[in-house]
């Protein structure tokens, strides 16, 4: 069986699901999920400890936001594993 | 200055304000608040405004690349990223403030986050202040530095690129005014 160099240059350009940059863009995906995870959980844990060390009325509000990127995080990492 | 405690700007802390800090005293009244003015943060702002339009015209030459669906994630993955730089950079400028109570000057500091330094020293130990207020955006928009000098080898204090530095100084004035004729009656 002879695989021409067309054939090996579609592995790696070719954007369908099971392709070699198919699979590679997946695994990017949920390694950039993951660690976003993990860089969310410090910011909502530094916002707590911010709003500790000088709290004002706004207190609630930055906590929240800060929160949300932990849910931005999980939604990455959903559509990491299910739409690509 | 203005006696309001809107989000953006340096405010002198009015009464009924709930404004509270970690090692604040019982007595402790805080009087003053400063930020670097906003300005300042313009590199940042400019920033996720260019990632922003960066991550739109990447869709135009993307989309012969990549499926519709990596293309939804791709945006996706964008639109978070540069929500949390910005949102980031907000804490540390939110959060890097210097503060006047009736009995210290303190001056909080967050680097990256993770890092955090934290000086105070009282009203009685100031020993000079000065400020500089210079270049072209410091003279028109009326910012500058204050530098608070204390006594012996203890940490200088300095609140960078707060708006309106003379009433700030003016501020620290009276407090030591009062505060040497509050020790003179003792």
């Amino acid at each position: 069986m002879l695989i021409s160099m067309q054939d090996i240059l579609s592995l790696f350009i070719n954007p369908d699901a099971n392709s070699f940059f198919g699979v590679f863009f997946k695994l990017f995906a949920i390694l950039f999920a993951v660690m976003y995870l993990v860089y969310s959980i410090v910011v909502t844990r530094q916002t707590n400890i911010m709003n500790k060390t000088f709290e004002t009325n706004k207190a609630g509000v930055l906590q929240i936001v800060s929160n949300i990127q932990i849910f931005f995080a999980l939604i990455l990492l959903f559509i990491s594993f299910t739409l690509i | 200055m203005s006696e309001t405690t809107d989000t953006f700007e340096p405010v002198v802390v009015p009464p009924h304000t709930h404004v509270r800090f970690a090692t604040q005293h019982k007595d402790e009244e805080v009087l003053l608040v400063v930020r670097r003015v906003l300005i300042t943060q313009f590199p940042w702002v400019i920033n996720t405004i260019i990632f922003s339009l960066l991550a739109l015209f990447l869709n135009i030459f993307l989309q012969d690349i990549l499926t519709t669906n990596q293309l939804i994630v791709l945006d996706l993955f964008s639109f978070f990223f540069i929500f949390s730089y910005a949102w980031v950079n907000y804490l540390l400028w939110y959060f890097t403030i210097g503060l006047v109570t009736n009995e210290r000057i303190i001056d909080l500091d967050f680097y990256h986050l993770v890092y955090k330094e934290f000086s105070a020293t009282t009203i009685r130990k100031v020993s000079d202040i000065t400020t500089k207020v210079g270049g072209f955006l410091g003279s028109i928009f009326n910012y500058g530095n204050v530098y608070v000098k204390t006594q012996g080898f203890q940490q200088d204090i300095e609140f960078e690129d707060v708006r309106h530095p003379q009433d700030v100084v003016k501020l620290i004035n009276s407090l030591m005014k009062r505060n040497h004729r509050e020790g003179v009656v003792e």
